[in-house]
């Protein structure tokens, strides 16, 4: 490269001396072009006028979530919550099929379910970190959904089950191996007061 | 005693996968998860070796003052990177500008800047009023000796970058009779403390910034053909909706939530209609909304995941995923739904599809061992070409307008950023640093 650039240096200085040489005295033949001004720059795109806002129906701006506030002395959704009274399932890598142990786990909270029949129940469907955001949304979304076709085939009504997908957006462990990730394939089930 | 009873079964799996591998090969089905990826060669990608075009990019003449030298060092710079990232041109180095001598007449030295090997150059100066930046530049051809171009730009101070990619633009439709794609912006996701936010930046990764602020999840940024308005997917209602903003951030159209899940938009090459996937139905399925009256089509129907819809230019088909047979691999469907056939046999994990502009090539992702890598497909030849290979997570490919470039996620340094490369894998560029920052998506 550094011995091409110099070899080309010294033919173009040679090419250069000669070209001065024979034609010292004529004017370069350059036709300058007039400098045309382009149209205004900045106004580019925005000078479209902006695209007319048609649709907003249903749309609310965003607002904090509320629950309303119970007696101290009873248990609240969130308390449950806290204890850990409904058990996560865990899921094998890329699978939506429900294991032996998260079978045995939703029996167990099927029950913990009937014997609080003031909430919902809200699953959530979560992926490790491993694969694309979109499939993972998709397959947390199966999670969610295997976990609550079988709490209802063990006789919950439907009705006060939903289900969310977070894809692996909301890990439980941040980490990047087998443990976080087997952590993080999981279906959450969270009492929510109605 | 772990390691004991583990070992008979891998030994026994190590066979199974094996025999599934011979009997996969002979079915055209993908081999196992962790079977080896046939070292496939990187594809001589047409137009690679056309000669690159020499130019010069002498400093930028302007006022003196501090101010002033910066834009006009900013403006100098950023069109040379601009034209170097192109890919048509060469930068003759700077230290061979000391060489030239100046003409005693004040003429271009044209001569002086083809012994440098200079064949095109680039003289530009800054008007001296600053309150309005006014650049004016001249192409040069320096072996016909003359002007191939020249325009006076004005605009605000705070321009220059812009001012320059114009320039740089116009350079490259000069020597090539093809758009540049410098005034191109790039969306992407961005971690913001506990939320994901839509954060926009130039193509070069200049000036991110955040475009929306609710604090929730905002995933898969899309732009819309015409690079006004970023459709995408929100939890800022507390469940997966689609929502349409314009490059401000304003909210342009909302589409509540009729269903678990909403997710993937990818608009239309017409701007008519975005595809995306919803599980309104039961089931992650991919669906057409046409813009102008919220219509739906359903277009696929199975009990596997269907997800990421990528459409082909012309709008007539669609790339998109399914585990219909077991994992993640890309399908091509007609954009009726219809006509649905497998792309990817080679792999045994592949997902995130995306068309070239010229409707020639797929990229995609796909899982090898010991994390995920782009590859591509030539649709003609059904040549592959893998353009990553680093033992981390490479994904979400998507096409610069022009169809030269790629632009996509890696945690290579540990963190998610967003990198540009070659499409032959070459050249590459991170454009975010120290950010959770994922799933690109480049403007026409």
């Amino acid at each position: 490269m550094a011995h091409g650039v110099s070899r080309n240096l010294a033919l173009s200085f040679i090419a250069l001396f000669l070209a001065l040489a024979i034609g010292a005295c004529k004017s370069a033949p350059v036709a300058e072009a007039p400098v045309t001004t382009p149209p205004e720059f900045g106004s580019g795109s925005a000078a479209k006028p902006a695209e007319k806002v048609d649709e907003t129906s249903g749309f609310q701006t965003a607002q904090p979530s509320e629950e309303p506030m119970r007696d101290a002395g009873s248990s609240s959704a969130d308390k449950l919550n806290a204890q850990g009274a409904l058990k996560r399932v865990q899921f094998d890598f890329d699978k939506y099929d429900l294991r032996p142990d998260a079978i045995r786990t939703l029996g167990d909270d099927a029950a913990t379910i009937k014997q609080h029949g003031q909430f919902k129940v809200r699953i959530e469907g979560h992926c490790d970190e491993r694969g694309t955001v979109e499939y993972n949304l998709a397959l947390g979304e199966k999670r969610a959904r295997a976990a609550r076709d079988y709490l209802v085939s063990l006789g919950t009504p439907a009705g006060r089950l939903s289900i969310v997908s977070f894809g692996k957006e909301r890990a439980l462990d941040p980490g990047h191996n087998e443990e976080a990730w087997s952590l993080n394939r999981r279906a959450e089930l969270l009492f929510v007061s109605e | 005693m772990r390691l004991a009873t583990r070992f008979p079964i891998l030994l026994v799996s190590l066979g199974v996968a094996l025999a599934v591998a011979a009997a996969a090969r002979q079915e055209g089905q993908a081999p196992p998860p962790d079977a080896p990826i046939p070292s496939v060669p990187i594809l001589r990608i047409v137009g690679a070796a056309r000669p690159k075009i020499p130019i010069a990019l002498p400093a930028f003449q302007g006022p003196a003052d501090a101010k002033a030298q910066e834009i006009a060092r900013t403006i100098r710079d950023t069109v040379r990177d601009d034209l170097d990232f192109s890919g048509f041109f060469s930068i003759v180095p700077e230290e061979y500008h000391k060489m030239v001598r100046p003409d005693p007449g004040g003429r271009v030295a044209f001569k002086e800047w083809q012994g440098v090997g200079a064949d095109a150059l680039l003289i530009g100066s800054l008007g001296s009023d600053l309150s309005a930046l006014v650049v004016e530049w001249r192409l040069y051809d320096t072996t016909d000796q003359k002007v191939l171009l020249g325009k006076r730009y004005r605009g605000e101070a705070d321009q220059a970058r812009l001012i320059a990619h114009r320039l740089s633009n116009e350079i490259v439709q000069q020597y090539t009779d093809q758009p540049g794609i410098a005034l191109t912006r790039i969306a992407f996701v961005s971690q913001v403390g506990k939320g994901k936010e839509i954060f926009v930046m130039d193509y070069d990764g200049a000036r991110p910034k955040r475009i929306t602020a609710n604090g929730s999840i905002n995933l898969s940024p899309t732009w819309s053909p015409d690079g006004r308005q970023i459709a995408f997917m929100t939890y800022r209602s507390g469940r997966p909706e689609l929502m349409i903003i314009n490059n401000e951030g304003e909210l342009q159209r909302a589409f509540p939530q009729q269903g678990e899940l909403n997710s993937a938009p990818a608009w239309s090459p017409d701007g008519s209609t975005l595809a995306f996937t919803s599980s309104r139905d039961g089931n992650a399925e991919i669906y057409l909304l046409r813009l102008s009256n919220r219509s739906l089509t359903r277009l696929t129907r199975s009990e596997a995941i269907d997800t990421s819809p990528a459409w082909s230019p012309d709008g007539r088909q669609l790339a998109f995923t399914s585990d219909r047979a077991g994992s993640p691999q890309i399908y091509v469907m007609d954009a009726d739904g219809g006509n649905t056939r497998r792309l990817t046999t080679e792999v045994s994990y592949s997902d995130a599809a995306s068309w070239s502009p010229q409707g020639d090539k797929i990229v995609f992702t796909a899982r090898v061992p010991g994390g995920f890598d782009i590859f591509l497909k030539d649709l003609k030849t059904e040549q592959m070409g893998r353009l990553t290979e680093n033992s981390n997570i490479n994904e979400w490919p998507r096409w610069s307008p022009d169809g030269r470039h790629l632009v996509f996620a890696s945690n290579r340094t540990g963190s998610f950023d967003i990198y540009t490369m070659d499409v032959d894998g070459s050249r590459l560029k991170r454009l975010t640093r120290g950010g959770n920052s994922y799933s690109p998506s480049w403007s026409r």
